[in-house]
This record gives structure tokens, C-alpha cells and sequence, in this order.
């Protein structure tokens, strides 16, 4: 009996260190997950920078995450997508640099004007992948935000980050916006005409300043992309289809 | 004599203000209430997007989709593959929907919430990294808060005092209440060093960007005292968040924070996000102030209610609605 009484209280004390270590280790994850955390969403500086294989490794993967919200600078240009579709006999006398101004066609701003109409549609949605994607393009996303701001002032280590990111994030800009083009000319064209290639631009048109808000008029810019092969068998969204 | 139902906490040497922390997270779950609605708001967050988008599954992310990304990176070679693998065929896409709206569904209803937590985690998870371009801010938080939310007692359960179940349930609720600080305070704190927030025209850009903005209300935004107010209001909300929800302004502070992000939901169009935000803000509510303000709503409407009988005695027998014809038997029987 005293024996059994010994095992009993032995397990217990056993079972209460079990129970303590669980406790002790998810707090101590807790407080090291949230420490990582803190250095991922923070500015560039030096602890970032040492850390940064470990922080983007890890967060920047599993719980990567921007709270920018319009900062440090709001949002302050209407960037709009435009594709044009290049048949085989365009493409045939076609000079890449001298692109014809004729036969664009503007991809987001349909999508801003029904959104306008309804706020529970999915317009927003369809047009971000446009969005985001120009954004990419141009600056690689919010994430290299503060990369790009700490290049600019002189950050040797930064804009070697910036740099690398950024080769990166335009590729990826780019096939997604083949995609999307390729897309719309299949869907609104039709197999009628055979659209070998796609040529893409960004139209990037600025807010008037505050200052000129009563008389000032946006100015436009744009940027070729280039022409791109045709990714064939995109499928169709079905609302260019309605627009034929 | 002290109730000390429980062993493994109990760690008495340690001071005070240690102990108390270490109570909180051991003896009872928190945030009951406001885990329900954060359930409830993620749910809803969730069956907003599939209905609103499901209907673009194979553009957005089926076979042939613009988006085409995966888990590989994120979960390995062999898992993330297998998971990729669903969206080989349209069929597989509308599984993945599917089975996000049956689990938003459950989180709503409160049923089998840890089983449709992972599940809308996992499909959640599948969706965002098919098109990594799609998501906006609400699905990075719902994304991460679903992981948090994984540890959260389901809403029935009824733990025993200091059970290992609390002690991750309470772990789960401070890592939900940390990730919005979180969100809040970076997102005050960069908005403080930005130019255009700083001489409060920020919110005039943004009214004026097609993407996130009402035409209608564009002139609006450039009177002075609108965007001054409209740009400094949301940066010294979000700047001062962490040391308001601490102290006696949290009620109020939660309350405004609700009705800024039902203006965002109108004003900008950003629904999911919004549902998602008003969530969080409903999670950080503790259950005390949940007893609280549901015995003042309850007296609230009975003065109400007593106003409105005695208006309807004042105004005599003739205002008055007839009586229900279900209280009378005899009439109930008349009509059967």
C-alpha cells in the first residue's frame, strides 16, 4: 500500500511538471512568436537588418503581414491597365518601341465603375489582381516600402535588399498581367481573330494636389510594358464577354 | 480558505503582480462572449467573399486562373503540392469554396468552431496563396487570427478551473488581443510619419483614388475642416489604440472604432475587411462588459417600453391595438 501511495503521489508530482513545462513553453512561444513579430512590422533598423533571414524566414512566411493602411502616404495615382491584342499580321510589322496608339483597351476602369454602383459586388475583388499587380510592377508592394524609403536615404544594405526584391516582384508582375490580358483578349475577341501577342501598359494618372484642388487637372503617364506572348487558355471571367 | 482547485499553476513564491498574470491565463477562459463574436464576424467575413467572388472560381483560381501560386512555399514540397492539387480541376476549386463556406457557416452557427476553424485556415490559406494578389487587409488579419483562434474553447465547452484547455484558450485570446494592438499601432505609427497624414490632406488623396473611393463624395473631402478632421481622427485613433483599450476610455474607443469601420465599409466599399475589424473589436470586449452592457440594453428597453405604455394609456383606449386574438382561448377556438 505505502508502495502504491508513493507511485500515485510520484505520477502526480510527475504530472504537474508536465503540465507546468506545456504551460512555460506556450508562453514562451507566445512571447517569441510576438517578439519576431514586433521586428517584422517595424521600421528598417539595425535588429531588423541583423535578423532578417530569421524574421522573413519565419513571419515574413507564416504570418507575413502590412498594416500600412494608406501609410506612410496614401495612395495618390489611379493606375489603370491597358492591353492591347497584336493578331499575327499586326504582329508581323510591328515595332515594339513605337507602339500604335490605336485599340486599347482600359481593363480597370469598368471594373471601378460598377463598383462604384454596388458595394457588394466582387468588381473590387476582380480588379485587384489588375492593381496589385501594377503596384508590383512599379514598387514591388507595400512590403518594400520601407526598403525602398531606407535605399533613398542612403542604406547600402537596404538597396541591395530593394534591388533583389524588386527583379523579382517584376517578373511576377508581369506574368500575372500577361495572364490577365491574354484573358480578356480570348474572352472579348473570340477565336474570330488570332491574337498571337499582347501588349501592356500602365497609365498612371496622378491626384491633383490638395493645394490646386479647385483648378488643377490630373496629369496622365504612361508606361509600356512591352509585348508579350498570348498564355492561351486563360479562363474567360465572363464580364467581357457582356461588353463585346 | 482560498479555492485552489487546480496544482500545476500553483507556483507561490512568485510576486504578486506575477501571480496575477499568472491567474489570468490559468484559472478561467476569457473572452468568451467576445470569442463567439469574433467566430460569428469571421464567418460572416468569409461567406461574404465566397458569394460574392465564388462565382469567378475558375478566372480567379481554377485550372487555367490568372492566379496561379501555391503552398509550396509555405508548407514543403509534398504537402503543399497535394494541397495545390485541388485546384487542378474546376470541380476541386468548387470543393475548396465549398468547404470554406461550410465551415464559415459552422463558425456563425458555434458548432464543431475548432473543426471548421482549421478548415477555413486550411482553404483560406489555399485560396490566398493560389492568388496572393486578391486578398486585401481584412484577410491578412482573418488569416492570422484564424491560427490564434484555433486555441479558443469552443463556445459550449465548460472547462474545469485551471485545466490545460484554459491555459491555451487564454494564450490564444492575448495573442488575438497583441496582434490587433499590433496592427493598430504600426499602422498610427506610420501613418505619423507620413507627410500627407501629418498635415492632415491624407484622407483628401484617398477620396480622390477611383479604387477606394465614393464619386458622390469627392467634393466632400475638399472642405478643409472634413479632411483635416478625417485625416487626424484615424491617426491618433489607431496611434493611441493600446493605451485607450487599458484604460476607461476602452468602451467608447471600441465603439468609435466600430463605427469608423462601418464608414469604411460605405465610404471606401471595403466589406470583408470591415466585417472582419468590427469583429476584432467586438473580441477585445470582456465578458464582464458584455454583462454590463446587456443589463443596460435590457433597461434601456424597459423604460422604453414603460414610456410606450404610458404614452398609449395617455392617448386613450381608442389608440390602442386591438387585443392578440391568440391570448383569448375562446377566440382561438372560435377560429379553429
Amino acid at each position: 500500500m505505502p508502495i502504491a501511495s508513493f507511485e500515485r503521489r510520484y505520477l502526480r508530482w510527475i504530472l504537474r511538471w508536465v503540465g507546468l513545462g506545456i504551460r512555460l513553453g506556450g508562453l514562451g512561444a507566445l512571447f517569441v512568436h510576438f517578439a519576431l513579430t514586433l521586428i517584422y512590422v517595424s521600421p528598417i533598423n539595425p535588429i531588423k537588418i541583423a535578423l532578417q533571414p530569421l524574421v522573413y524566414g519565419t513571419i515574413g512566411v507564416y504570418f507575413g503581414q502590412n498594416w500600412s493602411f494608406f501609410a506612410p502616404n496614401p495612395i495618390s495615382t489611379n493606375n489603370t491597365f491597358l492591353v492591347k491584342p497584336i493578331t499575327r499580321q499586326e504582329m508581323a510589322r510591328l515595332n515594339p518601341d513605337a507602339l500604335p496608339e490605336d485599340n486599347w483597351y482600359d481593363l480597370t476602369s469598368p471594373l471601378w465603375e460598377r463598383f462604384h454602383r454596388n458595394r457588394f459586388s466582387a468588381y473590387e475583388r476582380l480588379s485587384r489582381p489588375q492593381s496589385n499587380g501594377m503596384r508590383m510592377y512599379l514598387g514591388g508592394g507595400p512590403e518594400l516600402g520601407p526598403w525602398m524609403d531606407a535605399c533613398q536615404k542612403g542604406d547600402v544594405e537596404a538597396c541591395h535588399f530593394y534591388e533583389t526584391q524588386m527583379e523579382f516582384y517584376r517578373e511576377r508582375a508581369t506574368e500575372l498581367l500577361t495572364r490577365i490580358a491574354s484573358g480578356f483578349s480570348q474572352e472579348f475577341l473570340g477565336s474570330d481573330q488570332d491574337v498571337v501577342a499582347v501588349a501592356l501598359r500602365i497609365r498612371t494618372e496622378s491626384v491633383v494636389p490638395w493645394s490646386r484642388r479647385h483648378v488643377g487637372k490630373p496629369t496622365a503617364k504612361d508606361l509600356d510594358l512591352g509585348v508579350h506572348d498570348l498564355v492561351r487558355c486563360v479562363a474567360a471571367s465572363g464580364i467581357y464577354a457582356h461588353a463585346r | 480558505m482560498q479555492d485552489k482547485p487546480y496544482d500545476e499553476g500553483n507556483i507561490p513564491a512568485v510576486p504578486s503582480l506575477l501571480r496575477r498574470g499568472w491567474d489570468w491565463l490559468a484559472v478561467e477562459p476569457h473572452q468568451r462572449t467576445g470569442a463567439r463574436a469574433l467566430q460569428v464576424a469571421t464567418g460572416l467575413m468569409l461567406l461574404f467573399r465566397v458569394f460574392s467572388e465564388g462565382r469567378f472560381y475558375n478566372y480567379l483560381w481554377g485550372p487555367n486562373a490568372i492566379g496561379q501560386g501555391g503552398l509550396v512555399r509555405l508548407l514543403g514540397r509534398d504537402l503543399g503540392s497535394l494541397l495545390d492539387h485541388a485546384f487542378a480541376t474546376s470541380a476541386g476549386t468548387i470543393g475548396v469554396l465549398g468547404v470554406l463556406a461550410g465551415s464559415a457557416a459552422l463558425l456563425v452557427s458555434g458548432r464543431f468552431t475548432r473543426l471548421a476553424t482549421l478548415l477555413a485556415l486550411i482553404t483560406f490559406l489555399m485560396l490566398e496563396q493560389r492568388l496572393p494578389e486578391l486578398p486585401d487587409g481584412g484577410d491578412n488579419i482573418a488569416r492570422i487570427i484564424l491560427v490564434y483562434m484555433l486555441f479558443l474553447l469552443p463556445p459550449r465547452a465548460k472547462p474545469r478551473k485551471g485545466e490545460l484547455l484554459v491555459w491555451f484558450h487564454n494564450l490564444g485570446v492575448l495573442a488575438i488581443a497583441l496582434q490587433i494592438v499590433i496592427l493598430y499601432t504600426t499602422s498610427g505609427i506610420m501613418k505619423a510619419y507620413g507627410d500627407k497624414w501629418h498635415h492632415g490632406v491624407a484622407m483628401y488623396y484617398v477620396s480622390q483614388v477611383e479604387w477606394f473611393s465614393l464619386p458622390a463624395m469627392r467634393r466632400m473631402f475638399m472642405n478643409p475642416l472634413v479632411v483635416t478632421l478625417s485625416s487626424y481622427i484615424p491617426m491618433f485613433y489607431q496611434l493611441f489604440f493600446a493605451v485607450a483599450i487599458l484604460g476607461p476610455l476602452k468602451l467608447p474607443w471600441l465603439f468609435v472604432g466600430m463605427l469608423f469601420h462601418l464608414g469604411v465599409a460605405s465610404f471606401m466599399g471595403l466589406v470583408s475587411f470591415s466585417i472582419a475589424m468590427v469583429g476584432l473589436e467586438c473580441f477585445l470586449i470582456s465578458d464582464a462588459e458584455y454583462v454590463r452592457l446587456a443589463a443596460i440594453a435590457h433597461r434601456q428597453i424597459a423604460a422604453a417600453n414603460r414610456r410606450w405604455n404610458a404614452l398609449r394609456s395617455r392617448m386613450g383606449p381608442a389608440a390602442s391595438p386591438e387585443p392578440a386574438l391568440a391570448l383569448n382561448p375562446k377566440t382561438r377556438i372560435d377560429r379553429a
